[in-house]
C-alpha cells in the first residue's frame, strides 16, 4: 500500500519575541492508509505542532505535508478548512462537544457540513450509543462523550482520523474500550487512524509508532502483530 | 510584601485582561458621562444666563407709566424706596425705513455710565456722540458700520418729538441682556411686531419724560433667578415700588391738573374781563356812531329845510321878478299901445284926414276916435272937433290934451324904464343870492356827504372792530376749551410694571432648561441602568473565569478578603477611571451640544459649565458601588466553595431542552443551526435577556427621540395646519373711539383681501378647578359660532370627531383640562380667584397643542359675565389674491383702533426654527444609544465569544468556513436584537409617552403620536449597530485560534 500521509522535513518556528522555538524541527514521516498510526513523545516533544499540521488547523513553515497524495502545506486558507470539513475527523481529549447540543444533534453538527456523511443515528449505534442519542453531554459519562465525539469523527466519513489524546480525560477502563473502539473502526472501516498520546503503554496496539523527542522524530516503528487491547495495561 | 505582588497581579490582570477592563470603563465612561452630561445641562444653562443676567446687570423691574417720569419722581422714589438702583431711561418704538425695507425697531437711550441692562458690544462701538448709534446683532447681515439709516415715526407726531435728529449712523453692533432669544417683543406700530433695537446717545431723546425706569434691586443678583426665591422677593419689591411711585406719581398729577386748572381759571377770569370791556367798548363806539347819525340825521333834515326854504324862496323871488316882468312888459306894451294910439291920434291932428261932405269921418278914423277915448274922454270929441271944424280952440284944446297925453306918455315911459332899471337890478340880487344859497347848499351838503362817508367809516370800523373783538373772545374761548380739553386729556396715573418675565424669551429659556431636566429624569438613569446590568455581567463573567486561580490563591493561604480586593479594585479602578473620563467628557459635552441646539433659540454667551464634583462623586460611587457590588457579589458565590473544588473544571452549563422543542411541527420545521441558536439562547438566558435588555432601552431611547421630534413637530403642523386653521388676527383695543372701531370692523368685514373674517372676543383670564391651580387661559367667544369651522376645528383628538358649541356648556382644550384634572361633565372655574368667579360646565375636550383656550358662544358670554362681549380681534382667512402681509398690515395699523395684526405664518416659523434644534437633541439620542447598544451588544457577544471559545474552536476544527462560524454568533445575536428591538419599540411608546408628559411645558401639548417612520428608522438604526457589532465580531471569530479547542478545561 502506498503512503497516505507523508511528512517531509517538516519545519515549524514560532518568535517568541527574540527567541525561536523550533516546534517542529524536520519531522518526516509516513502513514499508510488503513493504518493505525500512534504518534509519541512526553509533553513539549512537538506533538501537537505536528497535530495542528495534519490537522489543518496550523501550516508549516518549510517541507511537505501530503495526505492522500495532496500537499496540503501549500493549501490556502479556504482549502484547509475543506481540508478539514470532508477529510479530517478530530476525537479531541476533552471530546469537546458542545453542551447545548444533544448527542445526536453534535454528531449532525459535523454531519450537515459534509457532502457524504454518514447516518448520525447509524453511527451513534455503532458506537454502542444507540439508547442515549437524545441525551445532553452532561447527562453521559465521559466515556460515552468521547464516544460520541468518536461518533461525530467518524459521521463525516473523512479519510483522517485524528485522535489528540482520546483516553487523556478517561479512566483506564473506559480508556480502554475507546481505544478498542478506533482500534475496531480502524479495521472494520479501513480508514487511517492517527493518535497522538503520551502514553507509551498504549502504543503496541498500533501499527505503526511514530517517536517524537525535541521536535523531531526519533523512531519509527512497524508494528506487524499489534497487541490486543485487553492485553496492554498502564 | 506580600501585597506588591498582589497589586502586580491586580494590574497585570488589567493589562491581559485590557478588553474587558476597556468594557466596564466604556459602559461606566458613557453612562456616567451621559447621566452627568445630561443632568448638567439645565444648572449649567441656568447657570449661563444667571451669570449673564448678572455680568450685564439686567434689570429686576421695569415701570412705565401714563405720565412718564421727571427727575424729581426719581429723587423721590429713591427717598422712599431702599435698597434699590433706578435707571430712567427713554425707549420709543420707530420704523428704520431703508429703500428696499421698514423694518420697527425699539430705540433705547444709552448713555456710556449705564448701569443698568448694559449691552454687549459685538462689534465696532457703542454710540458716544449725537447722530451715532448701535444697533442690534439681529441686522448685522442687513446693514454695516458706517451705514446711514433713518428713522421715521410711527405713530401721528412727528419724530421729533422724540428724537432730535432722524438720520443716524450705525457705528457698531450689539447685543442686550433685555434679548435672549430672538423675538423682541411686540410694538403697537408696523406689524405689530419689534424687529430689532437701537441704542441712540440718550441726549438725542428730546421727549419731556422719562418713558421707563429700570429698577434693579440689591441683592437680587444673589439670588437664583430660576428658583422661587427671586420671584418671591422681586414681587414683593415691586409692590413696594408699584406704591411708592403711583403715590409720587398722583401727587405730581394733581400738581399739573391743579396749575393748568389754575391757568384756566385765570384765563377764563381773563376772558370774562376781556368779554366785558369788549362789549363796554363796542356799546361806547355804538353810542357815539349812533349819536353821529342822529347828528347828521340832523344836519340833513336842516339841509333839506334850508333847501326847501331857499328854492322857495328863490322862486317866490323869481315869481316876483316874473310878475313885475309881466307888469313890466304890460306896461310897455299898454305904453307902446298908448303910445301908438297917441301916434295915431297926433297923426289926426298933424295929418288930419279930409273930412267929406256930409261930415262923416272915415270908419278908421271913427274907430280911432273911439279908441282915443282912453286918453281922454274929451278927446274924441275933441278931435272930432278939431277934425271937423278945426277950430282953434278945438285945436289949442286938442293940443293941450295932447301935449298932455304927450306927457303921460312920456312920463309912464320914463317909470317903465326905471322899473325894467330896477327889475334888472331885483333879478341880479336874486340871481346873486341865488347862487349864494346854493354855494352854501352845497356846503352844507358837502358837510352832510362827509359826515356820511365818516360815519360809514365808523360802522365800518365797528363792524371790524366788532367782529375782531368777536374773534379775539372766540380765540380765548378756544384755548381755554383747548386747556380744559388738555386737563381732561392729561392721563389718570396708570403704572405698569414689568418683570424679566415679561421680557421675550426669558422664561422660555428658564423652561427650556427644565425640558432637559425632564429627559435627564429618564434617559440617564436608564443609561446607568444598562451600563450597572453590563458591568455586574461582566464581572460575574471575570470571576467566573478565575475559579481557578482564586481556588489557588485560597489554597496558597490568601484570605477571602483579599482575594475579593483585587477583583474589587479591578472594578473600582475600572469604574473610578471610566467614571472620571466619562464626566470629564459628558459635562463639557452634553451641554454644550444641547446648550448649542438650544443656540439656534438663544443668543447668549458661550455655555459655563463648571465640573460639578458633586455630580461626580454620586455618579462615580453609583458606579464603583455597583461594579464592586456585582463583583462582590460573584466573588462570593465562588468563595464559599472550598479550594478543591475551585480548582476543579466548573461544569460546563448543562443543555437543555427548550420549551419550544415540545411544540413538535415548529421544532422540526427548523433547521439544524437555528435549533441551535435557539436553545444556545435559552441556555444563556442570562445574557440573551442582558442583550434584550441592552438593545430593547437602545431602540427604546432612540425611538423616544425620533417620537419626540415627532411630537414636538406635530404642535406646528397640526396646531396650525389643523386646527387653527385661520391666516391671521386684527386685535382691537378696547379703548378705541367707537367710530374708529366701526371702521375697522367694516374694513375688514369689505376687504378684498379676507376671504372670510370673523369677529372673536380672545381675552385672558385665569380658569382653575376643585383641585387647586390656576392657569391663563383664553377666553374664545366666537360673534358667530356657526362661522367657526371656517377659521378653527374644534374636535375630539382620538376620533377626530367635530364638537359644536352650545349655549349651555363650554368647550375646553384636551391640556387644560388634564392641568386641571377634570373631564367633560365637569365644572371649571373661571375668573378664578377674583370675586366675580363663573362656574361652568365642560361639555367637552377639544385637540389643542399650544395654549389652553375655553370656547363659548355668546349667549352663554352674555349669561355668565352678565354682559355683551367685546370682540376684540377679528380673525380673517387670506383672500387668493391677497396683499402681502406688510401692505396689510400697515393699512390695519393707521387706524387707532388697532393693536396689532398678527399674522400665524410667523408663529409658525419660529416654531420650525425650535423644531430644527431638536434635531440636535434627538441626534444626541442616538448617537448615546447607539453607543450604548453597541458596547452593551458587544461587550455580551464578547462575553459569548469568550465563553464559548472552546466550542467556536472545535467547529472550526469541524472545518465550518468563517462565516458559518461567525453565523452561528450572528444568529443568537441578530435574533436578541430582534427580540430586544420589538421590546424596545413598545417600550419606547411607554417612554416616549412618558418624556411627552414630563418634558412638555404648561403651555403646549405634544403630540401623542409617534409617527410610523420613527418606528422604522428606530427599528433601522438598531439593526444597524448590531450589523456593526456583527462586523467587528466576524474579525474577532476569524482570529480564534484553533488550538483553544486542544487545551483543557479551565
Amino acid at each position: 500500500m502506498s503512503d497516505f500521509i507523508t511528512l517531509q522535513d517538516v519545519h515549524k518556528r514560532y518568535r517568541v519575541g527574540e527567541v525561536t522555538i523550533n516546534a517542529s524541527d524536520g519531522v518526516s514521516f509516513s502513514i499508510k492508509k488503513g493504518e493505525l498510526a500512534i504518534l509519541v513523545g512526553a509533553s513539549g516533544a512537538g506533538k501537537t505542532t505536528i497535530l495542528n499540521i495534519l490537522g489543518g488547523m496550523d501550516r508549516c513553515d518549510e517541507g511537505i505535508v501530503e495526505v492522500d497524495g495532496k500537499d496540503i502545506a501549500k493549501y490556502s486558507n479556504k482549502q484547509l478548512i475543506e481540508y478539514r470539513r470532508y477529510d479530517i475527523g478530530f476525537v479531541f481529549q476533552f471530546y469537546n462537544l458542545v453542551p447545548n447540543l444533544t448527542a445526536k444533534e453534535n454528531v449532525e453538527l459535523a454531519t450537515q457540513i459534509c457532502k457524504d456523511s454518514l447516518d448520525p443515528a447509524t453511527v451513534l449505534e455503532e458506537v454502542g450509543l444507540g439508547e442515549r442519542l437524545n441525551n445532553f453531554p452532561s447527562q453521559l459519562s465521559g466515556g460515552e462523550q468521547q464516544r460520541v465525539a468518536i461518533a461525530r469523527a467518524l459521521a463525516k466519513n473523512p479519510k483522517l482520523l485524528l485522535c489528540d489524546e482520546p483516553t487523556g480525560a478517561l479512566d483506564y477502563n473506559t480508556g480502554k474500550t475507546i481505544l478498542q473502539l478506533l482500534q475496531d473502526t480502524c479495521r472494520k472501516s479501513g480508514k487511517t487512524v492517527l493518535i497522538i498520546t503520551h502514553n507509551q503503554a498504549i502504543t503496541p496496539i498500533a501499527d505503526r509508532i511514530i517517536k517524537m523527542k525535541n521536535s523531531r522524530v526519533t523512531d519509527i516503528i512497524l508494528n506487524e502483530h499489534p497487541t490486543d487491547i485487553r492485553e496492554i495495561e498502564w | 510584601m506580600k501585597l506588591k505582588s498582589f497589586y502586580k497581579d491586580v494590574f497585570r490582570e488589567i493589562w491581559h485582561t485590557r478588553g474587558r477592563f476597556i468594557s466596564i470603563f466604556a459602559i461606566v465612561a458613557i453612562g456616567v458621562g451621559f447621566f452627568v452630561g445630561v443632568k448638567a445641562t439645565c444648572p449649567d444653562m441656568k447657570l449661563t444666563s444667571w451669570e449673564y443676567y448678572n455680568s450685564n446687570n439686567l434689570m429686576d423691574i421695569r415701570l412705565v407709566s401714563t405720565l412718564g417720569f421727571e427727575d424729581e419722581d426719581i429723587e423721590k422714589l429713591n427717598d422712599a424706596v431702599s435698597g434699590i438702583t433706578v435707571m430712567p431711561s427713554y425707549t420709543a418704538d420707530v420704523f428704520l425705513q431703508t429703500d428696499s425695507d421698514n423694518h420697527v425697531v425699539r430705540a433705547y437711550s444709552y448713555s456710556s455710565d449705564q448701569e443698568i441692562n448694559r449691552p454687549i458690544l459685538s462689534e465696532g462701538r457703542l454710540p458716544e456722540q449725537t447722530g451715532e448709534c448701535a444697533i442690534d446683532n439681529k441686522f448685522r447681515d442687513a446693514y454695516q458700520i458706517g451705514d446711514t439709516i433713518t428713522f421715521a415715526s410711527g405713530t401721528e407726531d412727528p419724530l421729533s418729538d422724540t428724537l432730535a435728529a432722524d438720520t443716524y449712523t450705525i457705528v457698531g453692533f450689539a447685543e442686550s441682556p433685555l434679548y435672549i432669544g430672538y423675538d423682541r417683543g411686540n410694538s403697537t406700530i408696523g406689524n405689530g411686531t419689534v424687529d430689532g433695537f437701537v441704542l441712540i446717545p440718550e441726549g438725542d431723546f428730546v421727549s419731556e419724560y422719562y418713558t421707563d425706569l429700570f429698577v434693579t434691586v440689591d441683592g437680587a443678583a444673589q439670588l437664583d433667578p430660576f428658583l422661587e426665591e427671586y420671584p418671591a422677593f422681586i414681587d414683593e419689591k415691586t409692590d413696594e415700588l408699584e406704591n411708592a411711585v403711583l403715590s409720587i406719581l398722583q401727587d405730581r398729577r394733581s400738581q399739573i391738573v391743579d396749575e393748568a386748572q389754575q391757568k384756566l381759571d385765570d384765563a377764563k377770569q381773563e376772558l370774562a374781563d376781556g368779554e366785558q370791556e369788549t362789549q363796554q367798548e363796542l356799546a361806547d363806539a355804538r353810542s357815539e356812531i349812533d349819536n353821529a347819525r342822529k347828528e347828521l340825521e340832523d344836519g340833513q333834515a336842516e339841509y333839506e329845510r334850508n333847501l326847501a326854504e331857499f328854492n322857495q324862496r328863490i322862486e317866490d323871488g323869481r315869481n316876483q321878478i316874473e310878475e313885475a316882468e309881466q307888469q313890466l312888459a304890460d306896461g310897455r306894451t299898454a305904453y307902446e299901445e298908448s303910445l301908438s294910439l297917441y301916434n295915431q291920434v297926433y297923426a289926426l291932428y298933424t295929418n288930419p284926414p279930409q273930412v267929406g261932405e256930409d261930415l262923416q269921418l272915415p270908419a278908421e278914423t271913427e274907430a280911432l276916435l273911439g279908441q282915443s277915448a282912453a286918453f281922454n274922454e274929451n278927446l274924441p270929441s275933441l278931435l272930432r272937433g278939431y277934425l271937423l271944424s278945426k277950430d282953434a280952440q278945438t285945436t289949442a284944446a286938442l293940443e293941450a290934451a295932447l301935449t298932455q297925453i304927450k306927457q303921460g306918455l312920456d312920463q309912464t315911459q320914463a317909470q317903465l324904464t326905471s322899473s325894467e332899471e330896477e327889475l334888472k337890478s331885483q333879478t341880479a340880487l336874486l340871481n346873486d343870492q341865488e347862487s349864494d344859497g346854493r354855494e352854501q347848499l352845497q356846503d352844507a351838503y358837502n358837510q352832510l356827504e362827509d359826515g356820511r362817508t365818516e360815519l360809514a367809516n365808523a360802522e365800518q370800523e365797528y363792524a371790524e372792530g366788532e367782529q375782531e373783538a368777536n374773534q379775539k373772545l372766540e380765540d380765548a374761548r378756544q384755548e381755554i376749551a383747548d386747556a380744559e380739553q388738555e386737563i381732561a386729556d392729561i392721563p389718570e396715573v396708570k403704572l405698569y410694571t414689568f418683570n424679566r418675565d415679561d421680557n421675550p424669551s426669558y422664561s422660555s429659556f428658564g423652561e427650556d432648561a427644565d425640558k432637559v431636566d425632564a429627559i435627564a429624569k429618564v434617559f440617564p438613569v436608564f443609561f446607568i441602568l444598562v451600563a450597572a446590568l453590563v458591568c455586574l455581567t461582566t464581572m460575574t463573567r471575570m470571576v467566573e473565569e478565575q475559579r481557578t486561580q482564586i481556588g489557588t490563591l485560597k489554597a496558597l493561604g490568601y484570605g477571602k478578603s483579599t482575594i475579593i480586593l483585587k477583583y474589587l479594585i479591578y472594578a473600582s479602578i475600572a469604574s473610578i477611571s471610566g467614571g472620571l473620563i466619562g464626566f470629564l467628557i459628558g459635562i463639557k459635552l452634553f451641554p454644550v451640544i444641547i446648550y448649542n441646539a438650544y443656540g439656534i433659540l438663544y443668543s447668549l454667551p458661550p455655555l459655563i459649565a463648571p465640573f460639578r464634583w458633586d455630580y461626580a462623586f454620586w455618579c462615580i460611587l453609583a458606579a464603583v458601588l455597583c461594579t464592586c457590588l456585582a463583583a462582590f457579589a460573584a466573588c462570593y458565590k465562588e468563595l464559599i466553595s472550598v479550594p478543591a473544588a475551585l480548582m476543579r473544571p466548573k461544569a460546563p452549563k448543562p443543555g437543555k431542552r427548550v420549551l419550544l422543542e415540545r411544540i413538535g411541527f415548529i421544532w422540526s420545521h427548523l433547521g439544524f443551526l437555528k435549533k441551535v441558536t435557539i436553545r444556545n439562547l435559552f441556555r444563556y438566558k442570562n445574557r440573551a435577556f442582558m442583550t434584550i435588555i441592552g438593545i430593547a432601552g437602545c431602540t427604546a431611547l432612540m425611538l423616544t427621540g425620533f417620537g419626540l421630534k415627532d411630537s414636538i413637530s406635530a404642535i406646528v403642523s397640526k396646531q396650525f395646519d389643523e386646527i387653527m386653521t385661520y391666516d391671521a388676527a386684527i386685535s382691537l383695543d378696547e379703548d378705541a373711539s367707537e367710530e374708529a372701531l366701526a371702521e375697522t370692523r367694516n374694513a375688514a368685514a369689505e376687504d378684498s383681501n379676507f376671504a372670510q373674517s370673523m369677529e372673536v372676543v380672545q381675552t385672558t383670564t385665569e380658569a382653575s378647578s376643585a383641585s387647586g391651580r390656576t392657569y391663563d387661559v383664553n377666553l374664545f367667544v366666537p360673534k358667530d359660532p356657526s362661522q367657526i369651522e371656517n377659521f378653527l376645528h374644534l374636535r375630539v383628538r382620538s376620533s377626530g370627531e367635530p364638537l359644536t358649541l352650545s349655549d349651555e356648556e363650554v368647550i375646553i382644550t384636551e391640556k387644560l383640562a388634564s392641568l386641571l384634572k377634570i373631564k367633560a361633565g365637569d365644572t371649571i372655574i373661571l375668573n378664578a380667584g377674583d370675586e366675580d368667579e363663573i362656574e361652568v360646565k365642560v361639555a367637552a375636550l377639544t385637540e389643542n397643542y399650544a395654549y389652553h383656550y375655553v370656547y363659548m358662544t355668546p349667549t352663554l358670554y352674555q349669561n355668565l359675565f352678565g354682559e355683551e362681549p367685546f370682540y376684540n380681534t377679528i380673525l380673517f382667512n387670506e383672500a387668493d389674491n391677497a396683499e402681502d402681509h406688510d401692505a396689510i398690515s400697515t393699512r390695519y395699523l393707521d387706524n387707532d383702533s388697532v393693536l396689532a395684526v398678527t399674522f400665524l405664518e410667523d408663529n409658525t416659523a419660529s416654531f420650525e426654527d425650535m423644531i430644527g434644534s431638536l434635531n440636535y437633541i434627538v441626534l444626541v439620542l442616538i448617537v448615546s444609544s447607539g453607543a450604548l447598544a453597541f458596547v452593551v451588544l458587544y461587550n455580551l457577544s464578547n462575553i459569548n465569544v469568550n465563553e464559548r471559545i472552546r466550542e467556536l474552536a472545535t467547529i472550526k476544527v469541524l472545518g465550518f468556513y468563517d462565516r458559518e462560524v461567525s453565523s452561528y454568533i450572528y444568529r443568537e445575536n441578530t435574533i436578541s436584537s430582534l427580540i430586544g428591538m420589538a421590546i424596545g419599540l413598545i417600550i419606547g411608546i411607554f417612554f416616549h409617552r412618558y418624556v411627552v408628559y414630563t418634558a412638555e411645558v404648561d403651555m403646549v401639548m405634544f403630540a401623542r403620536e409617534i409617527s410610523p417612520l420613527s418606528y422604522v428608522w428606530a427599528g433601522l438604526l438598531t439593526m444597524g449597530f448590531t450589523l456593526i457589532v456583527n462586523f467587528v465580531l466576524h474579525f474577532k471569530l476569524k482570529k480564534i485560534n484553533m488550538a483553544e479547542s486542544l487545551k483543557s478545561i479551565e
